[in-house]
């Protein structure tokens, strides 16, 4: 555990809305209780940070003094059974550590996060931020079978198991999917691995505008032949990418009536791609962006209205929802309203990353968001000192 | 409850949902007074059937000013005495609750009052080639507001999953009466999963009314197979093979040689007798493909020492062999005059240890075990038939009972992978968990329920006072 103000070797100082973390501790199991401690003593709020990926996103922090709680010493495989397709991770193991560790058993973990290979299995489950692979494989919500973790108040827990289905007590790895480490910090993951697919490609293709790229793959689904993932990335022109996963007949099958269906939609057939999808993340240099969540088949048309207006966007047709930013530092009233009115009546809508600022007098979270009265409840019950990650959820909780 | 008090809240309730609404008579209220767990009954004081969230609604602030308990309840198909008012109170019926709301196929929703059936969303979504994936074997008659309360799966869960993956969004009346919607019908709504936490929750933090839930595609085609094998190991390392081989199963259900006779008899399907056990496998998904996958099953069930693999060659023989499966555990009803089916998850490695551990247990307290189950989640189903009049047999079945529970345990499984807690599990509770785990599940219960008038004594046990 560092015991300094510093981070430890290679970890930037955590940066939290222009404000540095007063002390960055990476406590391991054993030492995790005492760092909680210590912080209480110290007056300080906790913020649980992994590879930092999705940290940027979330209300004001309502404290005058925080600590980083780096999740690198949690960090590691603890078991795995390749026979069951079940694997146990420390929080702060990397997706690229766990990938590789499943590859020589010819397994994966078919999740692709916001922080690609970097970002931590904790983070991935506490941001509940998927990226495109989420409409075929679901979440990593979805492929948590059981959760350990701990109070504010240094006391561990844990619910789910090891096993494929398990109804016994609460499944409070969904309560703490999306909870931005507001109502504990998550020290290790049980989860759900799959077999790797036999084959694996990945169509391209360019369209001359957004909304007919789009409208090409909400079609495709409405014939109910859905690729495994889908991908539309902003242009001009605007590049489709869409996986093709599976046995090797299916994915030969399946690849020769998508390039049929999306040539006769007006596109332009590109040459294949790496087998993995963008990452489901903003522009680096972008200092504001935005995601928009709607229901299936909306996709086109919101992107269709921000299009001319932002600086750039991706897509997510089969989950419904887009991602747009923009690069130079944009007028707040006039990207507040073009997002707003450009958002689904019944969607949601997060302010994925915008200046410290902006956020004093904003909500980040909108729309169709977990009930903040209820989020608030849990938070009394589980931090009542209001150590973890004050503000920062929903509603401000 | 004393005569004039019921007497009162009758006179609220009916206010709200009519005379016809409220049930207060003996006999009425005896039809309410458990679940499919038949150990336990109990006589709630009196039985609403509102027809909408607003009623419910009203119901319960009515409810919590009285500080009368509510036991929502579906169907009363379940199998853990989820819907037995232990305590009394209110059983909350959403047998009025059965509509359809809406269908959307673009967005691949379908939008249902709690007290619809499961089979009903299906069926609501056929035009369209899309199903509700979760397929309990009660699925007639589950309601999907129970479905949600205890996370049903069935056995195509195998490669579709759980209730909890299948629901985008639920109205859900709180313990003070207040409606609110849970979830979005965009997905992963920002914030902490409150429809997760809620799918499972058996009516301890609140009452669903209604349910968003996602639609699947249906499987353009599928190929079933049986495979007959003369040795229960040869079958289960078989369903280990087809998993390490990297192929899905959309299911992949056991049946052993008791149940297997228990079906023939019963439903004449044309299962062999004298095997030791079957399984039944099947793949599912666009027609190219699924000749190589049901290739690759059927060859390593013969490596494995399957006897004969047979496949169902059209869509009848195929309906024919899975209602023979969902009808297996009725069958056994035939055998004796009681019987009790257990829910435990293993490791899917552990399974010929597990069941072979499982028949010792059977001879060893003399009753008869037999097993369907879905050997693809390693969700074990043994069903223990005994006659409730023989206290002697009680008494070792009860002990047969709890040895297979806390042996699942032992290798790293849970007591329970879909039936839920309810009263019947309670007790395991802490076999499986510790008293820090329960404490943080008891205080997510008192933030939602702080007077605990929703479902008490379920799921949770009591606290041991120090």
């Amino acid at each position: 555990m560092t015991t300094g103000g510093g981070a430890p070797d290679g970890m930037e100082t955590p940066l939290l809305d222009g404000h540095a973390a007063d002390r960055v501790v990476a406590p391991d199991e054993t030492q995790l209780a005492d760092a909680m401690a210590s912080a209480r003593h110290a007056g300080a709020a906790v913020v649980p940070w992994g590879s930092g990926a999705c940290v940027e996103t979330g209300n004001p922090l309502r404290a005058a003094a925080w600590w980083a709680l780096s999740t690198r010493a949690l960090s590691g495989i603890r078991a795995f059974s390749p026979g069951d397709l079940v694997v146990t991770a420390g929080a702060g193991t990397p997706l690229g550590e766990l990938q590789d560790a499943l590859r020589a058993a010819g397994q994966w973990m078919p999740i692709d996060p916001p922080g690609g290979e970097s970002a931590t299995i904790g983070g991935a489950l506490a941001s509940g931020v998927s990226g495109f692979r989420r409409a075929t494989y679901g979440s990593v919500a979805d492929r948590a079978l059981g959760v350990e973790a701990m109070l504010a108040d240094g006391r561990p827990f844990r619910s789910g198991g090891r096993v494929m289905k398990n109804v016994a007590g609460y499944d409070l790895a969904r309560l703490l999917f999306g909870s931005r480490g507001a109502l504990a910090v998550v020290t290790s993951v049980i989860l759900r691995a799959s077999p790797l697919p036999p084959a694996r490609r990945t169509l391209a293709f360019d369209a001359p505008a957004p909304a007919q790229a789009l409208r090409a793959v909400e079609d495709l689904c409405r014939d109910r032949r859905d690729p495994s993932w889908a991908a539309v990335v902003s242009g001009p022109p605007a590049r489709v990418l869409l996986g093709v996963e599976g046995n090797a007949d299916l994915v030969g099958h399946r690849c020769g009536q998508f390039r049929r269906a999306l040539r006769e939609a007006g596109l332009a057939e590109a040459p294949e791609e790496s087998a993995d999808p963008p990452e489901w993340a903003p522009a680096d240099d972008a200092p504001v962006a935005a995601t928009l969540g709607c229901p299936r088949g909306e996709t086109a048309e919101i992107v269709g209205r921000l299009d001319a207006v932002a600086d750039g966007w991706i897509a997510d047709p089969l989950a419904g929802r887009a991602l747009v930013w923009w690069r130079q530092a944009p007028q707040r009233e006039a990207v507040l309203a073009a997002v707003r009115s450009a958002a689904s009546p019944s969607g949601h809508l997060t302010w994925t990353r915008v200046p410290a600022d902006w956020k004093q007098t904003m909500e980040v979270f909108e729309g169709e968001i977990a009930d903040p009265a209820l989020v608030a409840a849990l938070k009394r019950a589980l931090d009542p000192g209001d150590v973890l990650c004050p503000g920062r959820s929903v509603g401000h909780v | 409850m004393g005569t004039v008090e019921r007497a009162e809240l009758a006179r609220e309730l009916e206010a709200i949902v009519g005379r016809d609404g409220v049930l207060t008579q003996e006999a009425e209220r005896r039809v309410y007074d458990g679940d499919a767990y038949t150990l336990h009954r109990a006589l709630p004081d009196a039985v609403a059937l509102p027809r909408t969230t607003e009623e419910v609604a009203r119901i319960v602030r009515i409810c919590a000013r009285r500080g009368v308990s509510i036991v929502a309840r579906g169907a009363g198909t379940g199998l853990s005495g989820g819907a037995t008012p232990i305590l009394g109170g209110l059983v909350l019926s959403t047998m009025r609750m059965s509509r359809i709301l809406a269908v959307d196929p673009d967005r691949r929703l379908v939008t249902a009052q709690a007290g619809a059936t499961n089979a009903s969303l299906s069926r609501a979504a056929a035009p369209y080639g899309l199903h509700f994936a979760p397929d309990p074997s009660s699925q007639v008659a589950s309601t999907i507001g129970g479905n949600v309360a205890e996370n049903a799966g069935g056995p195509h869960t195998l490669k579709y999953g759980v209730t909890v993956n299948h629901v985008a969004a639920l109205t859900v009346v709180l313990a003070d009466g207040r409606v609110t919607r849970l979830g979005s019908t965009a997905g992963d709504a920002p914030g902490p999963d409150l429809v997760g936490l809620f799918v499972g929750s058996e009516g301890t933090l609140g009452i669903v009314t209604e349910v968003t839930a996602r639609l699947t595609p249906s499987p353009e085609s599928w190929r079933t197979l049986l495979a007959v094998f003369d040795d229960v190991n040869a079958c289960t390392e078989t369903v280990t093979g087809i998993i390490a081989a990297g192929i899905v199963p959309a299911a992949m259900e056991m049946i052993d040689q008791v149940i297997l006779r228990a079906i023939e008899r019963a439903l004449h399907v044309g299962f062999p007798e004298d095997a030791a056990a079957v399984l039944v496998v099947e793949v599912d998904g666009p027609e190219p493909g699924l000749d190589r996958d049901a290739d690759a099953v059927e060859a390593i069930c013969r490596r494995q020492g399957a006897r004969e693999v047979r496949r169902a060659t059209d869509e009848q023989e195929r309906a024919r062999l899975w209602m023979a499966r969902k009808k297996g555990v009725g069958t056994v009803g035939r055998l004796a005059p009681n019987m009790v089916t257990q829910d435990g998850v293993i490791p899917r490695t552990r399974l010929p240890e597990a069941l072979a551990r499982v028949a010792e247990i059977g001879r060893r307290h003399r009753i008869r075990v037999c097993n369907v189950f879905h050997a693809g989640d390693g969700n074990l189903h043994p069903c223990i038939v005994y006659d409730q009049r023989d206290t002697d047999e009680v008494r070792r079945v009860e002990s047969a009972n709890r040895e297979i529970v806390e042996l699942c345990v032992a290798l790293g499984g849970s007591i329970t992978g879909e039936h839920g807690v309810g009263i019947e599990k309670l007790s395991f509770m802490t076999a499986m968990f510790g008293p820090s785990d329960l404490d943080v599940m008891r205080a997510v219960r008192h933030a939602l329920d702080p007077e605990r008038l929703l479902n008490p004594g379920k799921l949770l046990p009591e606290p041991v006072s120090p």
